[in-house]
């Protein structure tokens, strides 16, 4: 097969975009190992490792507590946004020939339309109101309410595809819809479930819009908002900055690395058509 | 019948939390939100008065949302130009077999794990003090450039998506169309015209539609990387609504330029969508 080999053209390209992906860590890898008065330019090696740095960036970007909020607000909005859609879907995709299960799912694929801007400003007033500014409670709730609809769209279609005689020949049996629910659909959707939680653990880990809004005092911010802010005002103190963005890093680039085919699996579902 | 009732209400029970958390978070802020757009509300303030269409009718004599309308438009078209072509000549590398092709998926598809801010801050950093040498002074900082410095973190950031939704869609392609179009004696360039570009049109979809969407209504990237700057040279409409809200304190106003954005989008996204369901062929 000729046309499946790869030409020259085609390894130069590689060659080029794969410089322009990886550049960027090493360089964070290279200026968070640098000391402050290093004089050699951005591409010279360190005369040492300079770990001090790490210390430095675990204490003074507030690491710790940040890091707490991000695994407490992610951990929690993934289990609600998996039961939460997987429920639904369950429903909704159990009772596709009526109308008002069809209606909520139209409702469901327009409101993925919708930019959060035209929802910001409601939410924020929502939320002073009800004294949820500034709590990890109100940031869980908003950010899980914003992804139910795309993760509801995306299990529909597999809930569907199990056969209804399994659920009909546990209801003979004398299971009741709860138990058949959580014991034999969900088991079923797992890969589906996976693939959710994987993509909702990676975009709730990088939120923005919404922390942005409603996480503005600084004991309840996460790594984003944290870094948001320290950036911003540690500019002159590189090597630091750098060395808090690597450590940050790290554990998200672990967690893809090992879930890459859920990612995959999620990002290309209704690429093909199936 | 009794029956009957009891399996609906059932399913029923299955749905409460979804409608529950949805009309929480989007429903009722959705419908409640519609109102302010009609008032002077300033975003702080207990009360406000009713004007009536004066926000909508300022919004298409306001100069000030002019750049911002130019530079979205920049933006996202830009975006999605680039993103798709890199995405779809890497993807067609990559499809091809050679050595080392898991280790070059997985370094196209990293940066997808990177948050917008660690994303500009790393960007910036090299626009400033690395590329400065080859383009004067940072992209970013520069009025005339900076969309583009923005245009190249986000693809940085979120290239890997669209490349492997096309990845994806050229295994999804029969090998026999390709050797029966080669038999019949068709070209590198036909073959691509004629059998990819047809049989890809569910990835073209996909990507075209989601890269335009979200890129219009783009917010953190910009926020992070410029606040919109120099000079508002690259503010976007998304960063437009959120400043009249905190800086300026026009709650009102910015609540009903964010309807008419949304209607916007909504009718590009509606357009997209039914260009290449027009277009999709059966396989």
């Amino acid at each position: 097969m000729k046309q499946n080999k790869l030409g020259i053209a085609g390894r130069l390209y590689l060659l080029i975009a794969g410089i322009f992906f990886l550049f960027p860590f090493l360089i964070c890898l290279l200026m968070a190992v640098k000391s402050r008065q290093d004089r050699g330019g951005v591409l010279s090696l360190p005369d040492r490792i300079h770990w001090e740095n790490f210390a430095n960036a675990i204490e003074e970007a507030n690491i710790i507590s940040s890091l707490k909020n991000s695994i407490i607000i992610t951990l929690a909005c993934v289990v609600i946004i998996v039961f939460v859609s997987a429920t639904a879907a369950y429903a909704i995709g159990r009772q596709y020939h009526k109308r008002f299960y069809r209606i909520y799912e139209a409702i469901l694929i327009a409101s993925m339309m919708i930019p959060f801007q035209a929802v910001m400003i409601p939410v924020y007033k929502m939320y002073r109101s009800l004294d949820l500014l500034n709590t990890r409670t109100g940031a869980v709730i908003m950010i899980s309410g914003m992804a139910v609809a795309y993760c509801t769209i995306m299990i529909i279609g597999f809930v569907r595809r199990i056969p209804i005689e399994l659920e009909e020949a546990a209801m003979i049996e004398g299971a009741g819809r709860f138990r058949i629910c959580f014991t034999i659909v969900m088991p079923l959707l797992k890969p589906i479930l996976a693939t959710v939680a994987t993509l909702q653990f990676l975009s709730v880990w990088n939120e923005f819009n919404v922390s942005i809004l409603l996480l503005q005092s600084e004991e309840i911010k996460t790594i984003p908002m944290q870094q948001y802010v320290f950036f911003g005002a540690y500019g002159a103190d590189y090597n630091t900055a750098f060395a808090a963005a690597v450590i940050t890093m790290i554990p998200v680039i672990i967690f893809f690395l090992i879930l890459q085919r859920y990612v995959v699996a999620g990002m290309t579902a209704g690429a093909v058509k199936g | 019948m009794k029956k009957r009732v009891k399996t609906n209400l059932e399913y029923f029970v299955f749905l409460i939390p979804s409608l529950i958390l949805f009309v929480f978070c989007v429903i009722y802020p959705f419908l409640s939100g519609i109102h302010l757009a009609f008032t002077d509300w300033n975003g702080i303030a207990p009360t406000y008065n009713y004007v009536g269409l004066d926000n909508f009718i300022q919004l298409f004599s306001d100069k000030q949302v002019l750049e911002p309308l130019k530079n979205t438009l920049i933006y996202g078209f830009g975006v999605t130009i680039a993103n798709n072509i890199i995405a779809l000549t890497l993807a067609s590398v990559l499809s091809k077999k050679f050595r080392g092709q898991a280790f070059f998926k997985t370094i196209f598809f990293i940066p997808l794990s990177i948050s917008v801010v660690l994303a500009s801050f790393v960007w910036r950093y090299i626009f400033a003090n690395l590329l400065n040498g080859i383009t004067g002074q940072s992209l970013l900082g520069a009025k005339s450039t900076v969309l583009v410095g923005i245009i190249i973190i986000s693809l940085w950031n979120n290239l890997g998506s669209n490349t492997m939704i096309y990845i994806a869609g050229l295994a999804g392609i029969p090998k026999d169309y390709e050797e029966a179009a080669m038999i019949d004696g068709a070209g590198l360039l036909q073959r691509f015209r004629y059998i990819t570009i047809p049989m890809l049109m569910p990835s073209f979809s996909i990507c075209i539609t989601l890269t335009l969407t979200s890129s219009l209504r783009e917010f953190g990237l910009v926020l992070a990387a410029t606040g919109g700057g120099p000079a508002g040279s690259s503010e976007t409409f998304a960063l437009l609504i959120y400043n009249y809200m905190f800086k300026y304190s026009r709650a009102g106003y910015a609540q009903a330029v964010s309807l008419v954005f949304m209607v916007v989008l909504v009718a590009i996204g509606l357009l997209l969508n039914r260009y290449f369901r027009n277009r999709e062929v059966e396989a």
